[in-house]
This record gives structure tokens, C-alpha cells and sequence, in this order.
């Protein structure tokens, strides 16, 4: 008996020994593995979202994540403020890499450059058709956001052009808000040489090498860089060659102010240089961030082209819609953030459209109480009804696969005939240098 | 239980032993082996880590001689330099086409792939050019009066590289940065016109040393002036760097004379050996390793001391069990060796005791026998003196009573060879022995008869009570005192009991002592000693028969005589 007691007591003291040992081990492995798991935690949990234009997307973004944290608080959302081009460039090297470390969940993909993306990179994007309706939205949004029919991208804002102008500039000149109305490019000329001589500032800003202007043009006449079967049209592209006109002679005017980036571009009309900015309707939160100038401005349409018969007062210039990107990890939760929000929320559009005067392409969103205000920074304009009606008359075009690749060769372009190129025979070169580079 | 405890001090002994030196032999072999590959791991580990941290020193230096690239491009771009001045601003169409080649020459220089950093540059007439879509959130007048500012264009061929808490652009106002500061100068020309800030995330920095830092590997990246400008300790960002050098922790170390920094690589050695060694399962195994190895052996000494254990109390019982019991042999050879040889022992040992047994008891025999035909010559001469005397005085009556009492008690002792006679033939015999007393010595001393039914039959030892008859005659009454000597004789407890009680003197504890030493000065019937008959009782009959003498002084004397029922 004693024997075994004995012997009992040795195995049970070795086993103990033993286990404190392991107890002790585990105890250090258990909070190594903690700290692991907080590591993961906020690398894995993570939705991530890529935006550019802190005034207008980033907030759009934000307010998104609080509505969708109210009922998910567990889920951590990252939003990344980054320049556009950034995106477009970290995008193109991961996915063709196939490599998604550092890819975004969610990222905002310029219109323009959606149909390049989702026909390079179709089997990347989530499938989204069971989240963004086709009839909710605007139809000329959901047709960029589409592939073989299906829906991979939540339209976003609405890209709808307008000219929006300092009253007090403008009446300063001698111009009154009637002037603006149905305006054309040779208008909107005279009354910046009158604004320039009047009042020394310059009536808009120009970036040499942005020619967001002639795209505007371009669209407002029906034509793109591309034709309706999204094969290169510059060549005897009668719109185009108004356009480049119009450029030009805006550009020997004098009444604009050249500016070599972002910053100066907002910088301009915030500090009261300019006297308009004819651009997309996202502008507006910019614009409004110089709080001074409240009730100073007011809105027009674009500017049509006199001389081309085509053209309407009414363009469009960005806008862009909510991509999943597939592999990330969060393909699920990244949906189900989206159809809360952005492919949904009247609420959100709603609050949106006060914030950050968000044209939303929501067909529900027109329903919205704030989209029937006027606002009191553009003089108690109902700004919303004005864009809801210009955005119905945007031409449609095809943006084809290649907008900016296109649009690099045409800055040059223009830049060489704004020197004093033949218009046509430039267009010729670069139509035959364009096809090559797109591959046509 | 003495020889158990002496088992078990054994085999907890070999168990303890056994069990203590497997557990100090994998105790230091663990260690040795362990300290020696932690060394080794250290030491190679360490290595490795020092060759990652050149790789990333060269990286680094590689970023810091692509930045000294773009700037050599940039200084070569008049065009940049003429938009950053406002030369062109009088003529629309000129301003358009500097503004446009100015920003073509930059997009040139920067290559593609770089695109982890925004371009500021400010000119001394302050104008600006970002290369990126974002705002900047600093005056840029503000950011050309810093210090870092003045010093880019005071030395305008040193590239500065500065960390800031917040960066100057909207992506990265929320961010530390590391801003690489160069003044900007035309190509042949010495006087500076711009400076340009290359605005890098710190997280963007992290990227170069990403793959070297993990859960055990901290990077820093710390300045001249001892602030941690990069880490991936985020926490430790913008304080000054405290190097404790511990055996806990492995520093490797590298100039990046470019940053005017140094690269620390802080390996805790502790972390990186728990992700190395799984202590948890070593112990594991180890209390594995010991358990089994105890179980094993105590199995194993279990089974080896067993029949050890087994002889050890068969021995001990040796003396109680008349060494009779055998022990089977099992267990390792030496203890079968020893059972079977203990076996022939006892076997020797009995047959021993038995032969001495069997020659002592025909020796008792043949002696008693020869005792019991005795009859003292001077009893003879006495008794028959008497009857003289008894017919001298012409009591014819009792003198032939008393000599038929003598020939009959001649005749059983001494023709009568039967050892063995019944109870009812002693009793005559005694009461013939107490006649022939009677009559030599007188009446004074009764002797009363009390046979049980039955009991006549039974025999005994012939002549086996007349000794304590004898004894009580001549001890029991002195001094012509009277008395009775009471004889029962009676079955009891399956044995044959017969006392003899008389009412005399008695005795001390010491006279009852001395009893049995040879009293001379009596006059013996025959052969036989009350000192002896005790012995020859139980040489005949066993350990359990025998005689017990009970005595008081004044208050008589019982011997009792235990005997086996015999017929």
C-alpha cells in the first residue's frame, strides 16, 4: 500500500511539475497570442476605404461610416484620404500583380475610369447587382458601372457640369444673373474680359494640363474622345476642334488664371481670384469652404458652344461610383456597408446634400427634404433642382476604356495648337498616336 | 511492517533516484542545448537580421539617391524654374505654355513607381506647385519661414530630412511625415529660387524596414539629434530614443549618413526565442519523458522486488510456521536462486529437527520407562521394616493390608512394563502408595478420591500423580499438623485434568521456586521428580500439557495436571 503511495505521490508531483511548468508557458504564450490577435484585430477587422477629396468623398465616407457603425459597432472602418492618382496608380500595380496586400475593401473609382478597370480586372470587383438596383440610380450612371450586364459599382455623385459664379463680381462688371443663364462659351468670354478689366480678377482658372474644360465641351456637344462604339474619334471630331477653339481663346483672353495644380485651383476661387469655376457640381463643398464669400455665389448652367450645333447647356465632368474590391477579405461586410449606405440611405444622401451639397444619383434621394432647400450660400438658389434638371440633360456618351490615356495625348495636342499648331493636322497625328497607344 | 518499510525505503529509493537524475539529466541537457542553439540562434539570427538591415540601408539609400535624382531633374527644368518665378504672368499665352512644360518636366523626372510622396515646392516669391491633387494646410509662407526652410536655401547643395508631426497636405496633415528638404537651384546657377519639400508618410518610411520588424524585431529610425523620426513602434514617434542595452535584447545598428540618422534594429531576444523554442511543449514532454520513465521504473522495481518482498515475509513467519512453508521461486534469477536454496535449507532444517526430535524422545522414553520400574531400595527397606513392626505388635489385619497394598504397588511399577495405565490402576496404585503412608507415618493425612464418570478409562503415564501426592505428604503439613489431600480427576475443555489440592501450609512464590530443585532429605518412592515431570508432559504430549502449581502461604497448594484423553 505504502508502496504505492509513495509511488503515486512521485508521479503525481512529477505530472504537477509538469503542469505548472506548462501553466507558466502558457500563460506567456497566451498573452504573446493576445498581442498577435491585437495586431490582427486592426489590420484584419478593418474595413478600408479609398477616397480622394477630403471636402466632398472623404466626408461622404464619414458620414457613411456613422450611419453604418450605429448598427455594426464591432466594425472597425478605415478611411484613407488619397490623391486620386495615387489610387490609380496603387490599383493598376496590386491588381495586376494580383497582390492585395494594402488594397482598400472599398475604393472610389472615377467614372471615367471604370469601364478601363472592370474590363481589365472584371473577376477583381464584387458582383453588386443584388445591393445596387439598376433602376434606383440615374441611368447614365449605372451604364459605366456595368459589365456583361452586371452591376459592379454603387453610383455615387453625380458629375453634372455647372458654372458657378461670384454675383457680386459679375454685377460688378456690369452682368446680371440673367446674362448667366442659357450662356455660351463666347459669352462667358466677354463677360470675363469685363470682369478682368473691372474688377482685376481673372474670370476662371486654367490648367494647362487639365483639359477637363474641353471634355465638358466635348459632352455637351454628344462626342467624346471615343465614338459611341468606343473606338478613337479625334480626327474630324467637329466638337473637339470647337472646343480646343474656345480653349484657345480662353487661354488668349487674359481673363483666366493659370494655375499648375489642385491647390491653386482651389485657391483661386477661395481666396476670391477667380470670378467662376465651371466645373462639376463636387465643387460646391470647396467652394463653400470660404465661408466670407456666403451668399455671393450662385450657380448657372454650362456653357454651351455657339457654334456647334449640338451643343446643349448641360456636360457632366467626373463623378463616381463605389467599387469592392474582391480579394481584400471583407467582400461580405464591404457589401453589406455599401447597401446600408451609399446604394440605400435616403437619410444619409440626405445629410449629405447639406454637408457637402452632394448631387446624389440616388433617384430616391430627389425625395429628400434637403434636396428641395435652397441654399443660403448660393443666395437661396434651389441648387439641387437646378442640377436635377441639367443632370437630365446631360448628352450621353461613350466614355470607352482609355479616357485619360486619350486625354494625356491631347494635352499636348492642345497645348501644341494653343502654340499655334494647324488644328487639323495635330488632330490627325494624334489620332493615329492615340490609336496606337490605346491599342486600336 | 519493519521488513515493508525496509521494501519501500528501496524501492522509493531507486524510484527517487531514478526519477530525480532523469529530471536533472533532461533538466541540463534541455539547458545545454537550449543555451547552446539559443547562442547559435542568436548569433546567426542576429546575422541575418544585420544583412536585412543593410539591405534596408541600401534601400534607403537608394530612395535617398533617386530623391537627389528628381531634384537634379528638376534643377535642370528652366521652365519650372520660370513658373515658380511668374516671369511669364504678362503674356497669357506664354505663362500657359511654361506653366505646362514646367509641370511636364516634373511628371518627367519623377518616375512612376515613385509615387509614395508628394512634391511641394515653393518658390522664394512664393509661389507654389504641388504634384499631387490635394490641398496644402500650411501657409506657404509659414512653411518657408521654418528653420529647415531657411537652412535648404542657406546651404543649398545639402538634402535635410526632417520629421514632422503633421504633414502639409490634406492626405497627409493627419500623419507624422518625413519631409526631405533641398533647395532648388537652375543648373549653372548658384543663387536658390524655390525649395523643394518631398512630403513621405512616416508610414511610407515604414515600408523600407516592414519585412525586418515583426512581434520580437523593433525598427527605429533615429536623427542626430537623438528623436525617432521612424519606427514601427508608432508610439515612440517624435520622442528621443532611449537605447537600453540588456542581454534581453539584441541592437544591431547602421548609419544612414543621407538622413543624417541612424537605423536601430532592437531584437528582443526573449521573443524571438519563445517564437523559436515552444516552451510550453518542451516542459510537456519533459513531464512526459519523467512520468513515463517513473512508471516504467517502478513497474519494473515492483516486479523485481516482489518475490524479494514475498521471501522477506515467508522468512519472517519461518519460526511460527515450524518451518514448514516453502516459497515458490519466481522473480529475477538471483532471488529464485535464493527461494530454491532457502527451500533446501528449511527442508535440511526440518529433517534435522525432526531426526533430533524422534532420538530425544525415545531417549525421554527409554528413560522414563527405566525411572518408572524404579522403586527407591530404602522405601522398600522402610515399608517392609513397618509391616514388621506391624506384626510385632500382632496387627495381623492391617499388616496384611499393607502388604497387599505393597505387593500390588510392586507389581505395577515394577512388573507391569506397560508405560501407559488407566487412570482407575494409578489411582489404586496411589491410594496403595497412601496405604503403605498411612501406616508408616499415621492417620494425620486424609486422602480423598474424586473421579469424574467416565474418566477411569482414560490413560496416563504410569505413576504420573504420586510425586505431587508425595510432595504434599511430607511439605504440605509439617509438624504433625492434619490435613486432606483432594485428588479430582475430570474431563475439561477436551482435555484430561486432574489436580491435586491440599489445605496445608503452602507455599512462597520462592519455595514454589525451589520446588524444583532435588529435596534430599526425603525419602523418595521412586525415580521420578516433580521437577521434571512438566518437561516430560510436554515432550510427550505437546506444548499445551503440562502441569501448573498454584500456592498461597497458609492457604494449601493445587497443582493441576493437564493430560490428553486417551483411551
Amino acid at each position: 500500500m505504502r508502496l504505492k503511495k509513495v509511488a503515486t505521490l512521485l508521479l503525481a508531483s512529477t505530472i504537477v511539475i509538469g503542469v505548472t511548468a506548462c501553466g507558466n508557458s502558457q500563460n506567456s504564450g497566451e498573452s504573446s497570442k493576445s498581442v498577435a490577435e491585437n495586431g490582427k484585430d486592426s489590420k484584419d477587422d478593418t474595413l478600408t476605404i479609398w477616397a480622394w477629396d477630403e471636402a466632398f468623398n472623404i466626408k461622404a465616407a464619414e458620414n457613411a461610416k456613422e450611419i453604418f457603425l450605429k448598427d455594426n459597432p464591432d466594425v472597425k472602418i478605415n478611411i484613407v484620404t488619397m490623391a486620386q492618382d495615387d489610387i490609380v496608380a496603387k490599383l493598376n500595380t496590386s491588381l495586376s500583380s494580383r497582390s492585395y496586400a494594402g488594397l482598400p475593401d472599398i475604393v472610389l473609382i472615377e467614372d471615367y475610369k471604370a469601364q478601363g478597370y472592370l474590363t481589365s480586372y472584371q473577376d477583381e470587383f464584387a458582383d453588386l447587382s443584388d445591393i445596387a438596383k439598376k433602376d434606383d440610380f440615374a441611368s447614365y450612371k449605372t451604364a459605366v458601372n456595368q459589365v456583361d450586364g452586371i452591376t459592379y459599382g454603387v453610383p455615387f455623385d453625380s458629375g453634372v457640369a455647372a458654372t458657378f459664379y461670384r454675383t457680386d463680381l459679375i454685377e460688378k462688371a456690369g452682368y446680371t444673373k440673367k446674362d448667366m443663364e442659357d450662356i455660351t462659351w463666347e459669352k462667358y468670354i466677354e463677360i470675363g474680359k469685363a470682369v478682368k478689366e473691372k474688377c482685376g480678377v481673372s474670370m476662371c482658372t486654367l490648367d494647362p494640363n487639365d483639359i477637363g474644360q474641353i471634355r465638358m465641351m466635348m459632352q455637351s456637344a454628344g462626342t467624346w474622345y471615343t465614338d459611341a462604339d468606343g473606338k478613337v474619334s479625334i480626327a474630324n471630331n467637329q466638337a473637339l476642334k470647337d472646343a480646343i477653339a474656345i480653349y484657345k481663346e480662353l487661354v488668349k483672353s487674359g481673363c483666366t488664371k493659370q494655375v499648375s495644380d489642385w491647390d491653386q485651383f482651389v485657391g483661386a476661387f477661395n481666396n476670391g481670384d477667380v470670378a467662376s469655376v465651371v466645373i462639376g457640381c463636387w465643387i460646391a463643398p470647396s467652394i463653400k469652404k470660404a465661408e466670407d464669400q456666403s451668399g455671393k455665389w450662385a450657380i448657372a448652367p454650362f456653357p454651351k458652344m455657339k457654334e456647334n450645333k449640338d451643343s446643349v447647356n448641360a456636360s457632366s465632368i467626373g463623378g463616381a461610383g463605389w467599387y469592392v474590391i474582391k480579394n481584400v477579405g471583407h467582400e461580405q461586410l464591404a457589401k453589406d456597408f455599401l447597401a446600408a449606405t451609399f446604394a440605400s440611405n435616403v437619410d444619409l444622401m440626405n445629410t449629405l446634400a447639406e454637408k457637402i451639397t452632394l448631387v446624389s444619383t440616388l433617384n430616391a434621394a430627389a425625395k429628400a427634404e434637403n434636396y428641395s432647400k435652397p441654399s443660403e450660400f448660393f443666395g437661396n438658389q434651389e441648387i439641387f433642382g437646378d442640377f436635377a434638371k441639367w443632370t437630365s440633360e446631360v448628352p450621353s456618351v461613350n466614355y470607352g476604356l482609355n479616357t485619360y490615356a486619350i486625354e494625356d495625348l491631347m494635352t499636348e495636342a492642345v497645348q501644341a495648337i494653343v502654340g499655334g499648331a494647324d488644328v487639323d493636322s495635330i488632330l490627325n497625328d494624334y489620332q493615329a498616336q492615340a490609336e496606337a497607344a490605346v491599342g486600336q | 511492517m519493519k521488513k515493508k518499510i525496509y521494501l519501500n525505503s528501496m524501492i522509493v529509493r531507486i524510484l527517487s533516484v531514478v526519477s530525480v537524475g532523469i529530471f536533472a539529466a533532461i533538466l541540463l541537457i534541455s539547458m545545454i542545448v537550449i543555451n547552446i542553439s539559443k547562442q547559435v540562434f542568436i548569433e546567426t539570427y542576429g546575422k541575418s537580421q544585420e544583412q536585412v538591415l543593410s539591405r534596408i540601408q541600401e534601400e534607403l539609400n537608394g530612395f535617398h539617391e533617386d530623391l537627389v535624382k528628381i531634384i537634379e531633374g528638376m534643377n535642370s527644368s528652366l521652365y519650372l524654374k520660370l513658373h515658380l518665378e511668374g516671369h511669364m504672368e504678362h503674356d497669357p499665352n506664354l505663362s500657359f505654355q511654361t506653366t505646362y512644360r514646367a509641370k511636364r518636366d516634373i511628371r518627367k523626372v519623377i518616375p512612376p513607381n515613385m509615387d509614395n510622396f508628394s512634391v511641394l515646392i515653393i518658390s522664394t516669391q512664393m509661389r507654389s506647385y504641388i504634384n499631387k491633387e490635394e490641398k496644402i494646410t500650411k501657409p506657404i509662407q509659414e512653411i518657408m519661414e521654418m528653420d529647415f526652410a531657411k537652412d535648404a536655401l542657406n546651404n543649398p547643395d545639402k538634402i535635410q530630412y526632417v520629421f514632422q508631426k503633421n504633414g502639409y497636405t490634406s492626405s497627409t496633415r493627419n500623419e507624422p511625415v518625413l519631409i526631405a528638404i533641398k533647395a532648388l537651384k537652375l543648373l549653372g546657377t548658384q543663387q536658390p529660387y524655390a525649395v523643394a519639400f518631398f512630403i513621405i508618410k512616416e508610414a511610407e518610411i515604414t515600408k523600407f524596414y516592414e519585412y525586418f520588424t515583426s512581434d520580437n524585431t523593433e525598427c527605429y529610425i533615429v536623427n542626430q539629434s537623438g528623436t525617432i523620426i521612424s519606427s514601427s513602434n508608432k508610439e515612440k514617434l517624435g520622442i528621443d530614443m532611449e537605447l537600453q542595452d540588456s542581454p534581453m535584447k539584441t541592437i544591431l545598428q547602421k548609419n544612414l549618413p543621407y538622413y543624417q540618422s541612424t537605423i536601430y534594429g532592437v531584437i528582443d531576444n526573449q521573443k524571438a526565442l519563445d517564437n523559436q523554442y515552444k516552451i510550453p511543449l518542451l516542459w510537456l514532454i519533459c513531464a512526459g519523458i519523467i512520468a513515463g520513465s517513473v512508471l516504467v521504473i517502478f513497474i519494473v522495481v515492483r516486479q523485481t522486488t516482489k518475490p524479494l518482498s514475498e521471501l522477506v515475509k515467508k522468512m519472517s513467519n519461518a519460526r511460527m510456521t515450524k518451518f514448514d512453508e516453502h516459497i515458490v521461486p519466481t522473480g529475477s534469477k538471483e532471488v529464485r536462486e535464493l527461494s530454491t536454496t532457502y527451500n533446501a535449507m528449511l527442508d535440511d532444517l526440518n529433517r534435522y529437527i525432526d531426526e533430533l526430535m524422534t532420538i530425544q524422545r525415545q531417549k525421554r522414553k527409554a528413560e522414563i520407562t527405566a525411572l518408572q520400574m524404579q522403586i527407591n531400595p530404602h522405601y522398600i527397606y522402610n515399608t517392609l521394616a513397618s509391616i514388621k513392626w506391624l506384626i510385632f505388635q500382632g496387627n495381623t489385619k492391617k499388616s496384611t493390608q499393607t502388604i497387599d497394598a505393597f505387593i500390588s504397588l510392586l507389581r505395577n511399577t515394577i512388573s507391569n512394563t506397560d508405560e501407559y495405565i488407566t487412570v482407575e490402576k494409578d489411582i489404586e496404585n496411589l491410594k496403595n502408595y497412601v496405604l503403605i503412608n498411612n501406616t508408616r507415618y499415621g492417620d494425620r493425612v486424609r486422602v480423598e478420591y474424586f473421579i469424574a464418570f467416565g474418566c477411569n478409562e482414560y490413560k496416563i503415564p504410569k505413576m504420573i500423580l504420586q510425586p505431587f501426592v508425595e510432595n504434599a505428604f511430607f511439605h504440605a503439613f509439617p509438624n504433625e499438623q492434619k490435613g486432606t489431600i483432594e485428588i479430582f480427576v475430570r474431563a475439561l475443555d477436551g482435555k484430561l485434568q486432574i489436580q491435586i489440592e491440599d489445605d496445608g501450609v503452602g507455599m512462597t512464590s520462592e519455595r514454589l521456586m525451589k520446588l524444583t530443585e532435588k529435596n534430599r532429605k526425603v525419602e523418595h518412592f521412586g525415580g521420578i521428580g516433580i521437577n521434571n515431570v512438566d518437561d516430560r508432559l510436554q515432550l510427550i504430549y505437546g506444548q499445551e500439557y503440562g502441569i501448573q502449581i498454584q500456592s498461597e502461604e497458609n492457604n494449601g497448594t493445587t497443582v493441576t495436571i493437564f493430560l490428553p484423553k486417551r483411551q
